[in-house]
This record gives structure tokens, C-alpha cells and sequence, in this order.
């Protein structure tokens, strides 16, 4: 450890060591004329008696470093060097490496974001998402997975199977603090959403059973931390502020914890109001103890000591006899036989949602894994660029490495001089495509205009030609490409996912592209290697 | 500068500097007369090998260095003994004590017969 560190005060120690060895030598010199000697000679005798400084100091350092330790910062130095006297071969390596991975990264991230990312909270495995397969003779009012929310109220008697249940709809609501309404995401909620998902407050409270029992008794809101910290700055007196939901005052009763963004990876609701309010919140709905009306989903949280075949199984008498109940019903619409055998041949649904609900997900999983798979091609076919590169580049590196081998460097010396050259293009490329994914990423939360990316690319550009004036034009191009990719990339997880599909798709396509732009820029004419890229 | 000396035994060098720096902190100048003196015309210590040994012990924790003015007024890197080198300097002279002991030991028995 001690070790590594040493690795970044080299120059300190070495300074040091110089001055003490000085000192020493001139010690020793001054006693031996003292002594009697002639200068010459207690110089000599001084410097024979320490062995020779240079010596010393190769030990020395030895014990800073270990040797392997040391020769891979001289070779890293000398790659170092080597490569700034090849910027367009650098510059290709490493922006070939920087697409690929970045591409990838990026891909696998927003992978991870829709399809693999289980949600923030408790125990996400043992949340299911209950669902109603079969005909329900019901008014629909939304997309997918879709129950009344009475029938949300039976499940939760369930207490057999389920910990707890709720339901939510997502719902887009014009949001004003008193100045010009916005249109804001929202979910509606029961008031055991929160409880059941275990998230915990960052300020005030969150919703309880209480406030989802009278439809309108209880005008309250919940903010998520993000919509918290964007449009009230974070204000520690925002509970008990009263905000207008359509023109309906709503108190402020808490802020939601850090991190947690619903459950649903495709609509990000800015807060949560209660159920019982969705009267207000989708104005001229009144239908929220309709058995006939299906607009929310409905999950539970599996007891610990059920599964989801028991769960399952144990839940069907219940709903078979809720059929029949409900059929007697006045107010069950007539239905053709062909219809009420369909409505009897209904099962209730219990899928594992540790990520929550979102037909964005469903949508999008497959091309995403299969774009995924893409962009690890691409990725392949970077590194076979940048192998032909160096390929190209060792031939013309024979006399040099021929040179080496006749002064006495061993075969494994120059392995490692090898690698180490690899090490720094590959170190280079990851850091440049991390950085790639990063805004990336940061784009998937905030965002900013097409045309600030644009510039962002062309001043890019610009300084990298400052920089290099030897670079040549095919090389810029690929470069510019490469910006309009990561642009792109960008855009690709905005808060529009309409465009997410054919953004994405764009992406293989503009990697591709510029990789192989980057790899013909770069072979040397008649040089008889082909463009692997390509 | 006679022959007679014989070089030092291997090991040997980093326990008698952690002993001499256990009297008092010394530069590494000081540190060579020092062991110039003591072992006078006996054991012969290369004075190039005196310095990978401090940074060595200085590098295991044994000693700690601090640039001061020396004797004669020049700034010297003078070295001393940490708490943990004075531990070592214990665990070395018992181990010596043994080893010697032991080796005592074995020549006894081989005047004894």
C-alpha cells in the first residue's frame, strides 16, 4: 500500500534521497581533509567507500517500488510518449474503443433502468402485481392490468396471502403553485401504497390508510424528492403549503424519500395524491367505488410465508364467488351468453413485479436485449479495429523493438512494453466511453436542447482539431459522427419515450458508421490489411 | 583498512542501526561513524549499503525521518526509532540472544566430548 503511494511522490523522494546522499558524501569529504587527505582523493576515497551514488540509488528506489511497480510506470511513460507522437493513431484507438464502449455502456444501462432494476424498496421480490385475465364487463379508463378499485378493497382483506395491497393509476394532472398550471405527471394511490412499499418519508409524512377512505375527504399531495428539489428548491417549509391540482387546493403533507420515483420505470410521477381525491384529479370522474369502472393496477406484497402458486391457488374460490356476487348485482350490465361464459372463465393473475408495473418495459424489453446484443457486436468490432491498428503499428515498429532485443531487452521485457501500450489506449478508450454513458445517463434525469448538443459536438470538434492540427479529415468526420452519436444517445432516454425506439435503433447504425469511417481513415495506404469494421 | 575485517552477517546491519538509533536520532552520516566506531577494526560494513537499509526500515515503519540542522549547521535527514521499531529492536535482540545461546550451545557440547 505504502508501496502505491510512493508511486505518486516519486520526484519528492527522489530530491530527498539526492540531499541525503550529498550530505553524507560531503561529510565525509571534509573529515578526510581534515584528516590530512589532499581534496582529489578524499573525494575519490568518499565516493569508492559509498559504492557509487547512482548504486544507492537504484537500490533505494528499488525498495520504493518494487521493480515490476517501477518498470511499468517507465513503460506507461514511454507508451505515453509514443503515442503523442502518433495523435491520429491515438486518437483512432481510442475514440474506436471510446464508441464501443460507450454504446454498450450506455445500451446496458437503460437496460438496466427499463428491464433489470428491481424498485427502492423493501423487499421488492415479494411484490406482485394482481390481475384480472378474462373478461371483466367493465368500462376501461387507462392501459394494462387494470382493476376496479373495490375489487382493490376485497384483495386487501385477503390477509392470508398478502401483507398488504394497493393500487395506483398513473395520471397527468395541471400542477400550479398559484402561477400558470403545468401539465405534471401524478399517481393516484391508495393510502397503503407508501406502507406496503416501505418507502419512507425525506420530510413530513407520506399517504396512510387514512387519507384514501372518504372519496374528497382528504385533499392532500405528496412530492417526489426530484419534483421537490426542481420546482420548490428544495424549500424545508414545504409541508403544509397549499399547491392547486386542476384548480383544487392540496396541502402538501411530505416529500417522498430520495431515489424512489414510483413504480412505474415509464411514467416518473412529480406526486402522489390519494385515491379517494381522483374525483379532483381527472375531473369529472366520480366512478371511484364503481365495481364496473377499471382504470388502477393492483399490487400486493406476498406474506413470507405463502408462495405465489399458494397465493394463487387460495385466491381463486374467493374470485369465483366475487363473480357470481357480482353478476346479481342491479347494476351489472346485461351481456350476451357468448360474453358471460367469457366473464366466468375469468382467473386472477399473480405475477412477480420486483420492478414494478410498466408496459413500457413489455414494450420494450426485447428490442432492447436484442439491441443490446448489437452494440456488443459493434463493441467486438471496435477491438478488432483497434487490433489491425496495432497490428499495423507493430510491423512498423520492427526495427524499434529489434533494436531493444539486440541491446539485451528480454522477450518478456518487451511483452509488458507491449501491454502497457495496450493498457493506456484500452484505460483511454473506457475512460472516454464511460464518460459517454455518463451524460448519457445524466440525460435520462434531466436534459437539455438539441441544438446546446449540437454545439456541444462542434466545439468538441473544434478543439480536438486545435489540438491536432495533423489529424486528418476522414478522421473529423468520424469524430463529428461520434458526437452526433452520443447525441443520440442523449436523447434516447428523455422523458419522451415515444422516441426512445427508433433513437435507439439509430444508435448501432452511427457507431457503425464511424467506426468504420475511423478504421479506413487510418490504414496506411496498400498497407494489404482490409477495414474490419466495415 | 585491513583485510582481517570480515563483512558483516546478513540481517545483521538493520539491527544494529535500529540499536544505535535507539540511543538517540541520527543522520545516516552519523549512523555510518557510529558503526565505524563500534565495531572499529572488527566487522567491515559497506557504507553503500547503509542507506537501502534506512529507507528500507523507514518504508516498514521501523523509523521515522525529519529534516533538521545538523552539527554543523547544514539541514541532515535524521532518523529515529518509532514505537513500532523500538518492538522490533526487542523481537530482534531476543531472537540474537537465542540464536547465539543455541549456537553457544552446540559448541560446548562439541568441546565437552
Amino acid at each position: 500500500m505504502k508501496r502505491i503511494l510512493n508511486w505518486f511522490r516519486l520526484r519528492n523522494l527522489e530530491s530527498d534521497l539526492d540531499r541525503e546522499l550529498k550530505y553524507h558524501v560531503d561529510r565525509r569529504v571534509s573529515d578526510l581533509i581534515d584528516s590530512g587527505l589532499p581534496e582529489p582523493e578524499a573525494r575519490r576515497r568518499a565516493a569508492l567507500e559509498l559504492g557509487g551514488a547512482t548504486q544507492v540509488q537504484e537500490e533505494v528506489r528499488d525498495i520504493w517500488l518494487t521493480r515490476w511497480l517501477r518498470d511499468f510506470i517507465y513503460d506507461l511513460r514511454f507508451s505515453a510518449r509514443s503515442f503523442r507522437r502518433s495523435p491520429s493513431f491515438t486518437a483512432t484507438a481510442v475514440l474506436s474503443l471510446a464508441l464501443g464502449i460507450g454504446a454498450t455502456t450506455a445500451l446496458y444501462s437503460l437496460v438496466d433502468q427499463v428491464v433489470l432494476r428491481a424498485l427502492p424498496i423493501n423487499h421488492p421480490e415479494r411484490l406482485v402485481l394482481i390481475d384480472w385475465i378474462g373478461f371483466q364487463n367493465a368500462e376501461t379508463l387507462g392501459t394494462a392490468n387494470l382493476m376496479s378499485y373495490p375489487i382493490y378493497r376485497d384483495l386487501q382483506q385477503q390477509k392470508e396471502f398478502f401483507d398488504g395491497v394497493f393500487c395506483r393509476a398513473a395520471v397527468t394532472i395541471n400542477f400550479s403553485m398559484g402561477g400558470d398550471p403545468k401539465p405534471t405527471a401524478a399517481e393516484l394511490v391508495s393510502g397503503a401504497y407508501f406502507p406496503v412499499l416501505g418507502v419512507s418519508p425525506a420530510l413530513g409524512r407520506l399517504l396512510t390508510i387514512d387519507d384514501d377512505q372518504v372519496p374528497g375527504s382528504s385533499p392532500v399531495v405528496v412530492l417526489s424528492y426530484d419534483f421537490w428539489k426542481a420546482q420548490f428548491a428544495s424549500a424545508p417549509d414545504v409541508v403544509g403549503r397549499t399547491v392547486l391540482v386542476n384548480r383544487h387546493p392540496m396541502t402538501v403533507i411530505g416529500v417522498a424519500a430520495r431515489g424512489f420515483r414510483g413504480i412505474d420505470v415509464g411514467e416518473v410521477p412529480s406526486l402522489w395524491i390519494p385515491a379517494a381525491m381522483s374525483a379532483d384529479a381527472l375531473p369529472g370522474f366520480d366512478q371511484m367505488l364503481n365495481r364496473r369502472v377499471r382504470w388502477m393496477q393492483v399490487f400486493g406484497r406476498l406474506r413470507s410465508d405463502v408462495t405465489l402458486a399458494e397465493v394463487q391457488a387460495g385466491l381463486q374460490p374467493w374470485f369465483k364467488a366475487m363473480l357470481a356476487e357480482d353478476e346479481r348485482r342491479p347494476e351489472f350490465p346485461k351481456i350476451t351468453p357468448d360474453r358471460r361464459q367469457r366473464y366466468f372463465a375469468s382467473v386472477l393473475d399473480v405475477a412477480p413485479a420486483p420492478q414494478g408495473h410498466s408496459p413500457l418495459r413489455r414494450r420494450l424489453s426485447q428490442p432492447l436485449w436484442v439491441l443490446l446484443g448489437a452494440t456488443g457486436v459493434l463493441l467486438a468490432l471496435a477491438c478488432m479495429n483497434v487490433a489491425g491498428l496495432f497490428l499495423a503499428r507493430g510491423s512498423a515498429r520492427g526495427r524499434e523493438i529489434f533494436t531493444r532485443l539486440a541491446l539485451g531487452a528480454s522477450r518478456g521485457r518487451i511483452g509488458r512494453q507491449l501491454l502497457s501500450d495496450s493498457i493506456l489506449v484500452a484505460l483511454a478508450g473506457g475512460l472516454l466511453g464511460a464518460l459517454i454513458a455518463f451524460f448519457f445517463r445524466r440525460r435520462s434525469v434531466g436534459g437539455s436542447a438539441p441544438l446546446q448538443q449540437l454545439l456541444l459536438v462542434l466545439l468538441l470538434n473544434l478543439f480536438i482539431a486545435s489540438r491536432n492540427p495533423s489529424i486528418d479529415n476522414l478522421a473529423h468526420i468520424g469524430g463529428f459522427l461520434a458526437g452526433l452519436v452520443a447525441m443520440g444517445l442523449f436523447d434516447a432516454a428523455g422523458p419522451r419515450n415515444r422516441g426512445l425506439q427508433t433513437a435507439a435503433l439509430a444508435v448501432p447504425f452511427l457507431v457503425g458508421i464511424a467506426l468504420a469511417v475511423l478504421g479506413v481513415a487510418n490504414y496506411p495506404p496498400g498497407s494489404g490489411l482490409t477495414c474490419v469494421g466495415a | 583498512m585491513s583485510s582481517s575485517r570480515f563483512p558483516i552477517p546478513q540481517g545483521t546491519l538493520d539491527m544494529l542501526v535500529l540499536q544505535i538509533l535507539s540511543l538517540e536520532p541520527a543522520h545516516g552520516y552519523g549512523i555510518a561513524q557510529r558503526l565505524e566506531q563500534i565495531s572499529k577494526s572488527v566487522v567491515q560494513i559497506n557504507q553503500g549499503s547503509l542507506y537501502p537499509a534506512l529507507h528500507r526500515l523507514e518504508q516498514k515503519g521501523w523509523l521515522k525521518a525529519q529534516w533538521k540542522q545538523s552539527e554543523t549547521g547544514r539541514e541532515a535527514k535524521f532518523y529515529s526509532l518509532t514505537r513500532s521499531g523500538q518492538k522490533q529492536l526487542r523481537a530482534e535482540k531476543d531472537s540474537w540472544a537465542r540464536l547465539t545461546g543455541a549456537v553457544q550451545l552446540i559448541f560446548d557440547e562439541g568441546t565437552g566430548q
